[in-house]
């Protein structure tokens, strides 16, 4: 080989590797802007979702969990937006392939970081994540969002090259003309959204939106059962308002789809333990017989939080449920 | 057959109900007495025995409504026969109710002349803004704060003179706030329930 040939190979050889690390930027670049700008977002709600699952203390997460609707557009519309415009970006610009591999990509490690981490602590036991309901079906709510988000990103690098999409993709010279003004406004529409749809926010309008929601045939069997076992009718609601907005009708409506293939767990509005499943009048009647019997004749309004907080534990233990429940009953009854 | 407004005292209500009544908004209290007509799918048709309203008639919603049934706001009529004793002592700035406690109040002598008052049921929520620590029922508040009851004098002109929690005084007998407990809710509680006729609560001695 001559010195001249040889040159040229070595040159073809740098060509190659500065290419092959060019494509390498060009799939990891996107990968890491898509990642980081959903956390980013999820972030600007300060929201741990989806580690706390139904957190009755982040009004924004009851706001999100009322409909399955809302929780599925929320997790997932985020992912779809954000990956399809960003690869998209990298399609238009540095004309990338392997579109849906690289959305799946995204949707994946956005969903094992979060929904990942929270079932393998779930498993553990950990102490930072809530079990709100039975341990089996959490953990099957965050494996359906993994899958969710997986096919999330694959449906983003499809669509991040429909006209659509690539008309609405700016150039870089666009990015970084806008970018200030962009990061302004982003920052001061956070801002803003924190302050008024979440900071001041008066638990009253979620225990009326919750109390409203619960079936009338359901407070009926509240007045029955509280009448019948001298139990104190608010406190029976209070608790009622706080399940009904922890498990909204359509959990429970999983949940008994659950309970064909695993029978044993908790069930109804009062998320009473059984063998098979119950219904939400069935919940009610056990849970009133076996822990608010007889409250009627306890003083329960003043001191109040004292003899709430004993005759709520031994139902649910859980420092926030006991919280939220106390604040439901004087929502219900007035203090004094 | 006659039933009582009741359901009322969470705090979506507050102790009034706000109903459309041809093609105006209006407002009954709680313990209203209440005479019923007929049951349709969607509301009551009442005859409201006491209040402003007394004579109309009315139609009331179901608290709760939808499918699997409903509720209504009306509770079985029972009637509190005690009489009520209450009395201002001006010079001592007390409220004093017999069968409650004394309150401490704020009063303007000069404007509320000593006499005998009658005590108005409760007409309408108060319109005018109130501060929301007055709401605040943890730290001595009520949810039934804009609820005012007016003093019609047994003699003399009728004035603007209310008995209500506040914190200060133009002529009305205001029930300042105790820190350790919810005053107003107790007043209101024990007066809303009482009645000599179908306009008034009672009387109340203002010396």
């Amino acid at each position: 080989m001559t010195l001249v040939q040889m040159q040229e190979e070595e040159k073809g050889f740098i060509i190659d590797k500065i290419m092959t690390i060019s494509l390498i930027f060009n799939y990891i670049f996107p990968f890491l802007i898509s990642y980081f700008l959903i956390k980013g977002f999820y972030k600007a709600f300060k929201n741990t979702w989806p580690e706390l699952y139904f957190s009755t203390s982040d009004y924004t997460s009851l706001f999100i969990s009322v409909s399955p609707w809302r929780y599925f557009a929320f997790t997932l519309l985020p992912t779809l937006f954000i990956t399809s415009i960003v690869i998209g970006f990298y399609y238009h610009n540095h004309h990338i392939t392997h579109l849906n591999l690289l959305g799946i990509i995204v949707g994946l490690f956005h969903a094992l970081s979060s929904n990942g981490v929270a079932c393998w602590k779930l498993l553990r036991n950990d102490k930072t994540v809530q079990t709100f309901f039975n341990k089996p079906f959490q953990i099957a709510m965050h494996l359906v969002t993994i899958l969710a988000l997986a096919i999330t990103g694959y449906i983003s690098g499809y669509l991040s090259t429909i006209p659509f999409i690539l008309a609405i993709i700016p150039s870089i010279e666009g990015i970084v003309d806008n970018l200030w003004s962009s990061l302004f406004a982003s920052v001061l529409t956070v801002f803003l959204l924190k302050i008024y749809s979440n900071k001041h926010v008066d638990s009253t309008q979620f225990f009326n939106q919750s109390k409203n929601n619960i079936p009338a045939s359901i407070i009926k069997k509240i007045k029955q059962i509280s009448k019948e076992y001298s139990a104190n009718e608010n406190l029976v609601l209070a608790i009622c308002i706080v399940e009904n907005m922890q498990r909204p009708n359509w959990v429970r409506f999983i949940e008994k789809a659950k309970s064909f293939i695993f029978k044993r767990g908790t069930y109804g509005i009062m998320q009473t333990s059984s063998d098979k499943y119950i219904n939400d009048n069935q919940s009610i009647e056990l849970a009133v017989e076996r822990f608010f019997k007889n409250t009627n004749h306890i003083s329960l309004t003043y001191p109040p939080t004292e003899s709430l907080d004993a005759v709520i534990r031994p139902y649910n233990n859980d420092d926030t449920f006991v919280k939220t429940t106390i604040e439901a009953y004087h929502y219900l009854t007035p203090i004094g | 057959m006659k039933y009582l407004l009741k359901d009322l005292l969470d705090k979506e209500y507050c102790g009034w109900l706000k109903i459309k009544h041809n093609s105006r908004f209006i407002n009954l209290c709680y313990y209203t007495s209440i005479e019923l007509i007929s049951n349709s799918k969607t509301s009551q048709l009442v005859k409201v025995i006491d209040g402003t309203w007394k004579n109309q008639y009315i139609n009331i919603p179901y608290k709760y409504q939808d499918t699997s049934g409903n509720i209504s706001f009306l509770s079985t009529y029972t009637e509190d026969t005690n009489e009520l004793k209450i009395a201002v002592d001006k010079e001592n700035k007390k409220l004093i109710i017999d069968s409650l406690d004394h309150f401490k109040i704020v009063v303007d002598e000069n404007i509320l002349k000593n006499g005998k008052y009658f005590i108005q049921i409760p007409v309408a929520p108060i319109e005018k803004p109130l501060n929301q620590i007055y709401f605040d029922e943890n730290k001595g508040g009520s949810r039934f704060a804009n609820t005012w009851f007016r003093l019609i004098p047994q003699i003399g002109t009728i004035g603007e003179y209310y008995l209500h929690y506040g914190l200060y005084s133009k002529g009305c007998v205001t029930v300042i706030n105790n820190l350790n407990k919810s005053v107003w809710n107790n007043i209101y509680l024990y007066l809303i329930k009482k009645r000599i006729n179908q306009d008034y609560i009672g009387s109340i001695e203002v010396f």
